[in-house]
């Protein structure tokens, strides 16, 4: 009798618990609500940072003769590849004025359908960045209002409204060959990894994950900006 | 079991502040967790060991679960069942650690602190042996909430089974 009574309070304090996460989820703003189910295929998966770097190509160099046409095309000025890859310029005129880097003309990056992402350096980032490529920051809302890369557009993985924001990414109609760069925290972080597998799963196949992420990109000097806008 | 250990270990005094004590740690492990569960699922991700549709179900539930069970022992409602629900969360929390630490897999704890710290792999793995001995001592608080409250339990039983049986009225 007494065995049952414990159970039975034990059971009214986790379903109490459960009404509360429920209510408390309902009520919760977009940034900190979450969907009940989770979509994580790799959950049960570790992935070593030195499995990661050994199986996947860091770039592809602009002489290799397998490179596709068009919109891997190295531009000089953000503008001119941001209308290439049919994506609007979003590069800030404070970041258009910064020179191309040396190794900008030097470098593109050829789609990859066979595989979600690519990993590239802090060097290829700032190439494609000086390129006027396309960022997407895959942190949390309030971390990408901290400070960014100029330019990314914030596509918070752990946040509920991540499936709206593929689905209107996709919408936009953007070219699907065109490298867009995609960086989280650096280190473990597999944010950046996760929105590439949903982004690929849409049909982006050049999507290239920025392996050092911000901490990296701040550690080189390389602009930021803080605030909620790209 | 319990008229084995010394007095002192059982004690009133000891079991409220100890139960206080451990609810407290509860609350306040649970509350960043509630203000923020997106970032407490990432938490559970980094362990692997939760498939993955399950990540943000017990994100969302576990913390209130913690908090539930704090408030109950703090406030010394249905002790025994708080402590025994502590019990079972700090044995998922010590499995937790210690399975990744066998394996070499070094996580952030995110028992009080739900953002990654960006600490090393050495830092990491010196954290979790630390959060094993933490979460052993906090078992052993939960033992002596379960083991007094035993006592007191026996201890009303045979102060029921000396009382003097209840006088009726004449006329019933």
């Amino acid at each position: 009798m007494s065995r049952l009574r414990n159970r039975t309070r034990i059971l009214i304090l986790i379903l109490a618990a459960i009404s509360c996460a429920a209510v408390s989820n309902l009520a919760a703003s977009r940034e900190r609500r979450m969907a009940w189910v989770g979509d994580y295929s790799r959950a049960l998966e570790i992935v070593s940072a030195s499995s990661a770097a050994a199986s996947i190509p860091v770039s592809v160099p602009t002489a290799a003769p397998a490179a596709p046409a068009a919109p891997e095309n190295a531009s000089a000025t953000p503008a001119a590849a941001a209308s290439a890859a049919g994506v609007p310029a979003r590069v800030p005129a404070e970041v258009a004025r910064v020179a191309p880097a040396p190794a900008a003309a030097a470098k593109t990056f050829a789609p990859h359908p066979d595989r979600a992402s690519v990993e590239i350096t802090t060097d290829d980032a700032e190439a494609l960045f000086h390129q006027g490529r396309l960022f997407l920051d895959a942190r949390r809302t309030s971390v990408y209002t901290d400070g960014h890369i100029p330019g990314a557009r914030s596509f918070p993985v752990w946040e509920s409204d991540i499936a709206d924001r593929v689905k209107a990414f996709f919408d936009e109609g953007l070219d699907q060959n065109a490298p867009i760069v995609i960086y989280c925290s650096g280190g473990d972080c597999e944010d950046s990894h996760m929105l590439a597998e949903k982004l690929y799963m849409v049909g982006f196949n050049n999507l290239l994950v920025y392996k050092d992420g911000f901490p990296g990109w701040q550690k080189r000097g390389l602009p930021a900006v803080k605030g909620p806008k790209p | 079991m319990t008229r084995s250990l010394p007095p002192w270990l059982t004690h009133p005094w000891l079991t409220v502040r100890v139960q206080i004590g451990l609810g407290a740690i509860f609350v306040v492990a649970a509350i960043p967790k509630i203000a923020d569960p997106p970032s407490f699922a990432h938490m559970i991700y980094n362990y692997r060991l939760v498939p993955g549709f399950a990540v943000n179900a017990l994100a969302l539930v576990m913390p209130w679960v913690e908090l539930l069970t704090g408030l109950a022992l703090i406030l010394g409602v249905w002790p025994r069942e708080a402590a025994a629900l502590a019990g079972l969360l700090l044995l998922m929390f010590l499995w937790a650690i210690g399975f990744n630490l066998a394996r070499g897999h070094a996580v952030d704890c995110g028992c009080f602190d739900i953002h990654s710290a960006g600490k090393s792999r050495p830092e990491l793995l010196n954290d979790m042996r630390w959060v094993l001995v933490r979460d052993t001592a906090m078992l052993l608080m939960v033992v002596q909430v379960l083991v007094a409250s035993g006592r007191g339990r026996e201890l009303r039983v045979e102060s029921s089974g000396t009382r003097p049986p209840k006088l009726l009225p004449l006329d019933s």
